[in-house]
């Protein structure tokens, strides 16, 4: 069981990383524009929330529309 | 406010700050650390590790109480405001100083043996209904979560994209983070704890805060209990919400109509406006705010909105609540119903008296 | 001074009144946090006098793998023939394996020692630290052809259940709460499990714990039994013996309860 638990949050970890680091080179600027052009260091800062939060950003992402930002 | 991101907005007064917090935490370490060392020595000496994990932890908690404070200490003396300003940056170095104590801690405590650390951490004790042996560590990891969902989630780009209301209820899990952590403190080092000094401090802080937030909690409940009685007379829409002469100019104050929101009123040039209470930013209180270059200013954090439409000014786009308001004789009166963020309203003129 | 100007906005200049008080306000919190840094910094309970002899050592003597992995020497104390210490392998993990092929052989054993009171044990070097040896003399050799057993009977007993090797000076402290979940990890990892009691005059004695029939407490006896009640106070109870200077109790698992 802690076995499965331990697995699960590095599964879980691992995706939010990939998909961290996708999210904070293209992902933030659709979701929000104001984060065009903003210093990588920025996006170092948002990269462990998003980690954290990966299924709600990914989520948010897809919704964004597709017309602006980096697309 | 936001117009572009940048990695931390830094002025003078945050880099103070940060300072303080900096030196504050190395200074703290070093005493704690240089005092185990003088004072248990030779064969008696404490391992280095342990000694580093214990002021790493206490260093944190010790933290974590300061940051309590500052709430309800800036609600009842406004000279604490400026601790407030800053108030996540204090945040996350919590978490940075909670995480050195778990990283030791579960290095040294959890590590060198046969099994993943980690998974030592979950199974090498279960002994979750007695109290004694209660496995505390669990309560130190999941508060150490928390710490690390707030400190991940601290920069303004998560206050905007997450929503104020979500961001603000997320921030709150800090106070089960308190709690876990007292009995993280409790069930763990207080059980082994001769001397009775840990044990009061502890107790001292918990009290504390807790006062704190009473008083403070009871100061709001009065306010809005006043506010409570003030309702529109049958058939009418407008309120008689207090007096002209009881703001002063380029000031603010705060009413409670019936059950609804908290409205801010503000004096300024010969003006009166309403606006919400509640900052976009994080919430802060505008009636106790000041009108400085002819912009509401918030006084948590400064962000600024003008008076007659509750929009920023340009380049920022915050929008609040504005409310429609008319000065009878030197009365206010507000019509309660709050209009959509960034609507414009006239402005109720004042027949300023020359005062004798 | 105008009270419209003690105003704070983060990123303009601070009104003169609020620089003073936070002039004093901040550096006071700070120094109140050092008192209290060192207070209890102070407070901490005394970690004991275990300590581990971080010098490489060498011991001559007879090694035995059960009921745990140790080497028994000459003494040179009187009242002893021989003198026990227990061995111990690097981290968290006992000595078994490399022991096991040499049961009963003298042999020499490097590593380094920790001790406390008159509990030592040795923590087994890298590599080969456990080879046959011929130096002993015959009268020696003859001292430890088999330990000398002395049964003490039935024994009820208040104290706390140790793994010996933090307890005697790989970590200052290894007891109590906050080291249960080490002390755990170490005896199911093969480190010995000994029984420390502190009678009234703050002196401690030792047991080193087996099962009823002398063996090491290995499996679910181990894992159920007594692992849950590592660190904790707790009352045991069984059937103590001695073996040269060692004691031995052998535990009823079953009548381990916490107090």
């Amino acid at each position: 069981m802690p076995g499965l638990i331990l697995l699960g949050a590095s599964i879980y970890a691992t995706v939010g990383t990939l998909f961290g680091a996708g999210f904070v080179l293209r992902g933030v600027e659709r979701v929000d524009p104001a984060a065009l052009g903003a210093p990588w260091t920025f996006r170092i800062l948002i990269l462990p929330g998003v980690i954290a939060l990966w299924p709600l950003m990914a989520w948010r992402w897809w919704c964004a529309p597709r017309t602006r930002g980096a697309a | 406010m936001s117009v572009g991101y940048v990695s931390v907005q830094w002025n003078r007064h945050k880099r103070i700050y940060d300072a303080c917090v900096a030196g504050g935490i190395v200074l703290y370490l070093g005493v704690f650390f240089a005092a185990g060392k003088a004072l248990y020595t030779g064969r008696n000496a404490i391992s280095g590790e342990i000694l580093a994990m214990r002021a790493l932890a206490t260093c944190a908690f010790l933290m974590l109480n300061v940051i309590l404070c500052i709430g309800p200490l800036a609600r009842l003396d406004r000279r604490f405001l400026p601790l407030l300003y800053n108030r996540r940056h204090l945040g996350v170095a919590t978490f940075l100083v909670a995480l050195a104590h778990a990283a030791i801690a579960i290095g040294f405590y959890h590590g060198f043996g046969n099994v993943n650390p980690f998974v030592a951490l979950l199974t090498s004790n279960t002994n979750f209904t007695s109290l004694s042996a209660f496995p505390y560590q669990t309560l130190g990891l999941f508060a150490l979560l928390i710490l690390f969902l707030m400190a991940a989630t601290s920069h303004d780009f998560w206050l905007k994209n997450l929503g104020a209301p979500a961001w603000k209820r997320l921030h709150m899990l800090v106070y089960i983070a308190y709690g876990l952590l007292v009995m993280h403190v409790a069930l763990g080092i207080l059980q082994t704890q001769r001397s009775p000094w840990l044990a009061s401090l502890v107790g001292v802080g918990v009290v504390i805060v807790a006062t704190l937030h009473l008083i403070a909690g009871q100061r709001e409940r009065r306010h809005d209990e006043r506010g409570s009685q003030l309702s529109p007379r049958a058939g009418e829409e407008w309120v008689d919400v207090g007096a002209v002469d009881d703001i002063a100019d380029q000031r603010g104050s705060t009413v409670t109509v019936g059950a609804g929101e908290r409205i801010a009123l503000f004096r300024y040039n010969g003006c009166v406006s309403a606006t919400t209470n509640v900052c976009a930013h994080q919430g802060g209180p505008l009636g106790e705010g000041k009108i400085i270059d002819g912009c509401i200013t918030c006084p948590w954090h400064g962000w600024q909105y003008r008076p007659a439409d509750g929009r920023s000014p340009p380049p920022f786009a915050e929008k609040i609540h504005t409310y429609r308001v008319r000065v009878v004789g030197r009365r206010i009166q507000v019509d309660p119903t709050p209009l959509p963020p960034g609507t414009a309203v006239e402005p109720a003129r004042v027949e300023e008296v020359q005062s004798a | 001074m105008p009270e419209t100007n003690e105003f704070y906005v983060g990123y303009l200049k601070s009104p003169r009144t609020l620089t003073v008080f936070l002039g004093w306000a901040i550096p006071s919190l700070i120094v109140a946090a050092l008192a209290i840094g060192w207070l209890v910094s102070r407070s901490q309970n005394d970690p004991g006098d275990g300590v581990w002899h971080h010098e490489a050592n060498t011991l001559v003597g007879r090694v035995g793998a059960t009921p745990y992995p140790l080497i028994r020497v000459p003494s040179k104390s009187p009242g002893h023939a021989a003198e026990t210490v227990l061995l111990v392998s690097e981290g968290k993990h006992g000595g078994g394996e490399r022991v096991a092929a040499l049961d009963g052989r003298i042999v020499r054993v490097r590593g380094t020692i920790l001790e406390r009171d008159s509990c030592r044990l040795l923590e087994l070097a890298h590599g080969d630290a456990v080879k046959p040896d011929d130096s002993l003399t015959a009268a020696d050799t003859g001292r430890l052809a088999a330990p000398i057993i002395v049964a003490l009977g039935e024994v009820t007993l208040r104290g706390e259940i140790i793994d010996p090797k933090c307890y005697s000076g790989a970590m200052k402290p290894g007891e109590g709460k906050t080291h249960k979940e080490c002390a755990t990890l170490c005896i199911s990892g093969g480190i010995p499990p000994m029984f420390v009691t502190i009678d009234a005059a703050g002196r401690r004695s030792y047991y080193l714990l087996t099962d009823p029939d002398g063996r090491a407490l290995t499996g679910g006896a181990l894992h159920d039994g007594l692992l849950p009640f590592v660190a904790d106070v707790v009352e045991i109870r069984g059937t103590l013996e001695r073996r040269d200077d060692l004691q031995v109790l052998r535990v009823d698992l079953k009548s381990i309860r916490r107090l």
